[in-house]
């Protein structure tokens, strides 16, 4: 049967990377094209080759061959399509040149090319496919024609796309004849859209999209039929004539090129002259390693360094290293705080170099997970940078590398739930009124399953035709591609241009540029990226230390923090980790009480603990059972002892789970690493299936109880993106015990520096405040004279305490802030007219600062701050320096409930009574407890509750479990709201601010919460505090 | 004592630019000019000054009543009597209607800052030194407010409260109506334009009434705005001629919308221009439809507008040509006195061979030794053309829905019915599997 069908190679075809015109995923393409047995798959997306890395590892798996090419629509008369396919790794450079200069000359997501503009030798070493308008004249046809052949001789066909028209015959004999004036051959092509005809109802709506209109007016723009997908090699034998099939497989023949023949050299200016990169990266590994280890390099350290070394010299990945230790070096200079994290903190020369901060003294390094030779992968490495000085090590690059040789890595941003409910009831026309509803209404916790009940709540019968084509397009159009955007932080930096390696274009961002791949675009093709990436923990930690210097008359660094402190684990173990890293959120909070961290390592655990990995995997609770009993689980085989002893027998990180892969499953070091691989995707892609055979099979027959199998698997797959490899846990638990012991032994360092490094973190300023206020921490208001622009600590009388700066109070501009705190210096101000003139500061500026309260020390209450603020006007030059006698007015004092309402409007914290405080009368009447009462209740009691919410959160973990934070004037209370309770509640749940929940008090091991039966929305209770704090008199 | 009364118009988003206020506001305070030459335009409000016109109207009730009665059509936001024009506007927006129920001063204190826009720009001051009315803001000192609030903040406060007189520039009937209204954007479509329109000629009707008087014929001008405007000329007009003299704006506005939907617009419009130069007393209309000797000379539209009230709407009727692929929907047809979709696309339809004519519905044909009969056995020319579309598709078309199509086009040859535009399933469906659909003349 095989051999009477037409061998055919697809030339033209569009993937979804074609934004909002191809509806099919690259891999869809290329499997279908195998399955129809083409023998070439060619992916040509509109001035792009953002999706061919993808169709490249599916076509790479299952054996297909690949061509990369591209279509581009030219201006020209008449319009024609263009086909460009690369014969070969030079002719892929040009392409990418082609498509980076026509990219970089639009605004981001356009192109424009002119027949004119096109220089042929610019396409040297590609295949060109024309594509005629059928609408144009024969004579300016053949013009066209006679002008391709001359550009491009014995590279340019005329591609004939039979798609079921009425005039299919008419048109393939006018080809011929055209091909007959214009010496061009001919060659068969699809238009290719989809990989199957039953996607054309979303190929429907994605032009439907495209052109902004609901479907019922499109008319035209639409396709006719769906014609435009990989059609049957027989349906295409009948269709065309024999001698244009076989030009496809010429065609295919001649373009011999694999994405896997890209290589990128680093730069080459990181090694000076006269070195070898060898020679230079040895020098200043020995170097650091002199500064890191004072005492004498130990025996194993140097082995490791040497071991080290060797490896990265036989992978030839010197310069990646030195380009990596040049960044960290440039940031070391201008005082930017810095930490590697991810694998690399596996590595002894990593820490050499300055670039992570694991010891390998402290710990064992696992140097292997960050590089091996059977891998064959490029080393990932992390660099986190002070959040608010990223930008200078970003410009750094730009400068020093110039725009040609560096460019970020690109993030597909794909369509959403939201999006795509959206941009698909629009195309089906359903108004926008309950578009939005819909949209809005599918809440962040609601499964993919839950839209049936959205549409139902909208008003829509989800069995009606039109809601069932808007639920199951919805469904297909997820996941789709929508455009580019920048990555968060990961630069391609090369030796030559980049852009003959990968198109580049234009970012949303001004001076930004993006290529045309993502990070598991790089990875496939084993190109190196270094992610700089932006931590605001880093700020806060500068900062802390900076005032630390300040106060105690020397310079502190990181080093100096000291290790092992008692008191900091102390306070660790009790969850008092407000404003931490990492260990804050309430998650981290529930755990530690539990863990009890006692030592270094016990953080490096619970930082990865409270991740969906262990938590999926069921981890969670055999671990701290065996840490409860002190010894490790007693069936622990003695192969896994080397893979799992020093986390009890129980696998928490990411390299265990994968020694296990190998020891108990006989995975080859290759298929473990295909296993992480896939496990760091398979959210975003599936395919962890496979795997799962193969592992649970493998650990049954090699005699592991199948449950424990079934639980590995679990685990992997809760990996995800989110594992946390051990060396990853290490860096961020140094952080953690840095933070935390600046909390417990800095305190007021801490909180200014967390302060003046916002946004970050999980707390809000106002949080942080009353959190180190009852830790004993004095903050002082806003005031004019003594306030700088930052929060910033005072000595007297007592020291030290946090003085809140200038820039607390909203709309204050930066300039006039300046200028405050630059007159006080001269001398200090004696009234608010002196303030407001040698300030220079605008009646606006005045009124500011008084509703701020920050002019107390001038002028006594609000209300008379704001009456002397106000007679500032500006009056004329004659008068301006003649004193006004004005008599003294006495304005009654504003209610307690307007000063703290006011403190939050303007400052957004207040240091006044806690609103919930005020209302504390009205709640004990309502025999409501506050958080103090409730930390005396013994569990199980059944009890009620009200407080500001501040969080609401539902862990991906959680099967539908909401938790729920509420602040009242003694702390904060954690709720959980089960499933049921959710849905019951789901109104006073989403919009309260001020909620009563009634329910079981639980504690267990120093956590507290309270189960959730009811909830109720009492936000109006704020209302009325506002309402008395008008009356006031 | 002095009789004010307040109107506040509802807010429009249309501004004229001729006035200070909205069309609305122009109109009504030009329709108040029947009653009192003392009407004012401030600030969003007509405010009129009765005192002077209660002996004219029957008494202080009978004016109050009439003027209620015929200002209804207006549909007033709020209003409000007082003894001061500020007074009013401020008790009208503070919800009072009747500023004479009580000492003015009381009732004026007890309303909130923003009845007052003068005092209202001052609000986040006054608001944060704890004054929550305009008597709080009056129990401040004098001298001191002064210095910290804009001077016509005392100002207005002394005038709502009588304590100072008010000047106002009373509004003056113009005798030409020719007003100009800016389009919040480029439009090329009627009906926004239209909307344009309408508040110029509510704003015309406004004045004809102060006039006592109607019109025969008006112009409307407008102005192409862009790019295409070069190619399309600086604009276009209309006169509008009618055969009575007539204020009635309904009637007016439907006569302008017709001619304007055939007329069309070349390009995107961005002002309109109203004149009405010569007003006539009204005299009693005649409200006659039947077809009279007159009506010969009658314009189209206003036959077609004749016979459909005659004989239904649903009965005479116009076709819209569509760019679709589907063979039924490329044309719709409307109800003829309907107005027409501003945007007829029928660019961009294929350069096929289309049949001359459509059957209502597809017809089965017989299959004779699988090939499909219609007189005589069928011999397919050329095809197929496929076509696929309409899923989603659920709208009435002659009463039909056409839904999800799948259709294998043919040119089809009949040795007695000539050329033929016939079709079947593409999926094949048990039954009648070849259909009629068009014949090529």
């Amino acid at each position: 049967m095989n051999s009477v069908l037409p061998e055919y190679a697809e030339l033209h075809c569009l993937s979804n990377f074609s934004f909002l015109r191809g509806a099919s995923h690259p891999g869809e393409l290329v499997e279908r094209a195998l399955k129809l047995g083409y023998r070439a798959l060619a992916i040509t997306d509109e001035c792009s080759l953002a999706g061919v890395v993808r169709a490249h590892r599916v076509a790479k798996e299952k054996g297909l061959p690949l061509l990369i090419g591209a279509e581009f629509a030219v201006e020209a008369e008449p319009p024609f399509r263009l086909v460009v396919l690369a014969c070969d790794r030079e002719g892929y450079g040009n392409l990418s040149e082609f498509i980076t200069r026509l990219r970089r000359a639009s605004p981001k997501g356009s192109y424009r090319l002119r027949i004119g503009d096109i220089e042929p030798s610019a396409l040297d070493d590609c295949l060109l496919l024309w594509v005629p308008d059928r609408a144009a004249e024969f004579d300016a046809l053949s013009s066209q024609g006679r002008w391709l052949r001359s550009a491009f001789p014995g590279r340019a066909w005329i591609a004939v796309e039979l798609l079921h028209a009425v005039d299919d015959k008419v048109w393939l004999q006018h080809m011929r004849d055209l091909g007959e004036c214009s010496g061009l051959p001919l060659v068969a092509a699809g238009d290719v859209h989809m990989h199957l005809r039953s996607r054309r109802k979303l190929q429907d709506v994605l032009t439907a999209i495209r052109v902004g209109k609901p479907l019922t007016e499109c008319g035209v723009a639409l396709y006719p039929n769906a014609e435009r997908h990989l059609r049957s090699r027989l349906r295409l034998g009948r269709l065309y004539p024999p001698d244009l099939l076989r030009a496809t497989l010429d065609i295919a023949a001649r373009c011999d090129f694999s994405l896997d023949e890209l290589r990128y050299e680093y730069p080459q200016e990181v090694v000076p002259a006269g070195q070898t990169p060898q020679s230079h990266l040895r020098h200043l590994t020995y170097e650091g390693a002199k500064r890191r280890f004072p005492g004498g390099i130990s025996e194993k350290v140097h082995k490791q360094i040497e071991e080290e070394l060797k490896l990265i010299g036989e992978l030839e990945y010197e310069k990646f290293f030195l380009t990596v230790h040049d960044i960290v070096t440039y940031a070391r200079s201008r005082e930017i705080l810095c930490q590697g994290r991810g694998s690399a903190a596996n590595s002894t020369v990593c820490y050499c170099l300055g670039i992570t901060e694991v010891s390998p003294e402290k710990t064992t390094l696992l140097f292997g997970r960050f590089l091996s030779k059977e891998r064959n992968e490029p080393p990932d490495i992390d660099v986190d940078f002070e959040h608010e000085r990223r930008e200078e090590v970003i410009q750094y690059l730009y400068d020093k590398y110039g725009r040609d040789r560096t460019a970020l890595a690109a993030t597909v941003i794909c369509y959403r739930m939201r999006s795509a409910i959206r941009d698909v009831g629009k195309a089906l026309g359903f108004d926008l009124q309950t578009v939005d509803r819909v949209a809005k209404n599918h809440q962040w916790w609601d499964a993919r399953q839950a839209i049936e009940a959205r549409l139902r709540e909208a008003g829509l019968d989800p069995q009606d035709l039109g809601a069932q084509q808007w639920l199951s397009l919805t469904l297909q159009l997820l996941d789709f591609p929508r455009h580019l955007s920048q990555h968060t932080g990961g630069f391609v930096i090369s030796r030559g241009p980049v852009s003959r390696i990968v198109p580049i274009e234009n970012a949303a961002m001004v001076d930004r540029t993006v290529i045309q791949w993502d990070k598991d675009d790089l990875d496939t093709l084993g190109l190196i990226k270094v992610d700089v990436l932006a931590l605001g923990m880093l700020s806060a930690i500068r900062r802390a230390l900076e005032f630390m210097s300040q106060r105690y008359g020397w310079r502190h660094t990181m080093q100096d923090i000291p290790q092992d402190d008692r008191e900091t684990y102390d306070m660790i173990c009790a969850a008092d980790t407000v404003g931490v890293f990492q260990i804050e959120s309430r998650a981290q909070q529930s755990m530690l009480p539990r863990l009890q961290p006692r030592v270094f390592y016990d953080l490096v655990v619970e930082v990865a603990i409270v991740r969906p990995g262990p938590i999926q995997g069921g981890m969670v609770h055999p671990y701290l059972e065996c840490r409860r009993k002190g010894e490790p689980v007693h069936d622990l085989k003695d192969e896994l002892k080397p893979a799992l002893a020093r986390t009890l027998g129980i696998p928490i990180f990411q390299e265990q789970v994968m020694q296990i892969a190998m020891i108990a499953a006989d995975f080859t070091p290759g298929e473990a690493d295909q296993l992480r691989r896939a496990m760091a995707a398979w959210k975003r892609k599936g395919g962890l299936g496979p795997f799962h055979d193969k592992l649970v099979g493998r650990m049954k027959k090699n005699g592991y109880d199948p449950e424990f199998a079934e639980a590995i698997f679990r685990q992997i797959e809760g990996f995800g993106e989110y594992g946390f490899p051990e060396s990853h846990a290490y860096s961020f638990a140094l952080l953690a015990y840095v933070s935390s012991w600046l909390k417990r032994h800095e305190p007021a360092a801490f909180l200014a520096a967390l302060l003046n490094s916002q946004p970050m973190g999980f707390y809000s300023p106002s949080q942080l405040v009353q959190d180190a206020r009852r830790h004993k921490v004095e903050v002082r208001p806003v005031d004019v004279s003594h306030s700088d622009v930052q929060a910033a600590l005072e000595y007297v009388p007592r020291a030290p305490a946090v003085r809140l700066g200038l820039e607390t109070i909203s709309g204050l501009s930066k300039v006039a802030m300046a200028r405050i705190v630059a007159a006080r210096y001269e001398r200090p101000f004696e009234n608010v007219a002196d303030l407001a003139q040698r300030a220079a500061l605008t009646v606006g500026d005045m009124k500011r600062l008084a509703a701020a309260d920050a002019l107390a020390s001038l002028a006594g209450h609000r209300r008379q701050q704001l009456w002397e603020a106000a007679a500032l006007r500006p009056t004329t030059a004659l008068l301006a320096d003649a004193p006004i006698h004005e008599q003294q007015l006495l304005l009654p004092e504003a209610s307690e409930a307007e000063e703290i309402l006011v403190d939050h409007a303007v400052l957004g914290l207040s240091l006044r009574r806690h609103p919930m405080a005020l209302l504390r009368p009205e709640l004990n009447k309502r025999r409501m407890l506050s958080s103090a009462q409730l930390r005396e209740l013994p569990g199980g009691r059944h009890t009620r509750t009200c407080g500001i919410v501040t969080v609401r959160q539902q862990p991906g973990t959680a099967k539908g479990t909401i938790f729920v934070s509420l602040e009242d004037e003694d702390g904060t209370i954690n709720v959980i709201v089960w499933r049921h309770v959710r849905e019951r509640f789901r109104i006073p749940l989403l919009r309260s601010r001020l909620m009563a929940v009634h329910g079981q008090w639980q504690r267990q091991s120093g956590v507290q919460h309270l189960i959730a039966d009811r909830l109720e929305d009492w936000s109006h209770l704020i209302g009325t505090l506002r309402a008395e704090s008008r009356d006031f008199h | 004592m002095a009789h004010w009364l307040a109107l506040i118009p509802k807010s429009s988003s249309l501004v004229s630019t001729d006035a200070p206020g909205g069309s609305q506001q122009q109109a009504i305070g030009w329709w108040a000019l029947q009653f009192t030459p003392r009407v004012t335009l401030c600030e969003d409000a007509v405010l009129l000054e009765l005192a002077a016109s209660e002996r004219l109207f029957g008494g202080k009730a009978a004016l109050r009543k009439r003027i209620l009665k015929e200002a209804e059509p207006f549909d007033c936001a709020a209003r409000a009597w007082a003894p001061t024009g500020m007074g009013a506007l401020a008790l009208a927006r503070g919800g009072v209607r009747n500023g004479f129920a009580g000492p003015l001063q009381d009732l004026l204190d007890a309303l909130p800052l923003r009845t007052m826009s003068r005092v209202a720009a001052e609000r986040p001051l006054l608001a944060r030194l704890g004054c929550r009315t305009l008597g709080e803001v009056r129990r401040l000192p004098r001298a001191g407010l002064s210095r910290r609030c804009a001077p016509e903040v005392l100002k207005a406060l002394d005038q709502a409260y009588g304590e100072e007189t008010e000047c106002h520039l009373w509004l003056e009937l113009p005798e030409r109506f020719d007003a100009r209204l800016e389009l919040p954007g480029r439009t090329e479509s009627v009906a926004a334009l239209m909307q344009g329109a309408r508040h110029l000629l509510t704003q015309m009707a406004g004045w004809l009434a102060a006039r006592h008087a109607g019109i025969r014929h008006f112009t409307l001008h407008w102005h192409h705005d862009g790019q295409r405007a070069r190619a399309a000329g600086p604009g276009g007009e209309l006169t509008i001629h009618t055969a009575e003299a007539t204020r009635d704006v309904e009637y007016l506005g439907r006569l302008l919308h017709e001619r304007l939907n055939r007329t069309g617009l070349k390009a995107p419009v961005s002002d309109l221009v109203l004149c009405a130069p010569e007003p006539e007393s009204l005299t009693a209309g005649n409200a006659s439809l039947l077809l009279e000797a007159s009506l010969q000379r009658e314009p189209l539209h206003r036959l077609l507008e004749r016979l459909s009230a005659r004989l239904g709407p649903e009965h005479v009727r116009r076709p819209q040509l569509v760019a679709d692929h589907r063979l039924e929907a490329m044309q719709i047809w409307h109800p003829a006195t309907a107005f027409q979709p501003s945007t007829t696309a029928t660019t961009g339809v294929p350069v096929l061979p289309q049949p001359s004519w459509i059957l209502p519905e597809p017809l089965p044909l017989a299959v004779h030794q699988e090939k499909p009969v219609y007189g005589g056995v069928l011999e397919l020319l050329t095809g197929p053309h496929r076509m696929e579309g309409g899923w989603w598709d659920q709208r009435e078309l002659d009463g039909r829905v056409i839904g999800d199509l799948t259709r294998d086009y043919y040119v089809a040859l009949s040795p007695q019915a000539g050329l033929l535009w016939i079709y079947r399933h593409r999926v094949v469906r048990q039954g009648d599997n070849w259909f009629l659909h068009g014949v090529f003349a």
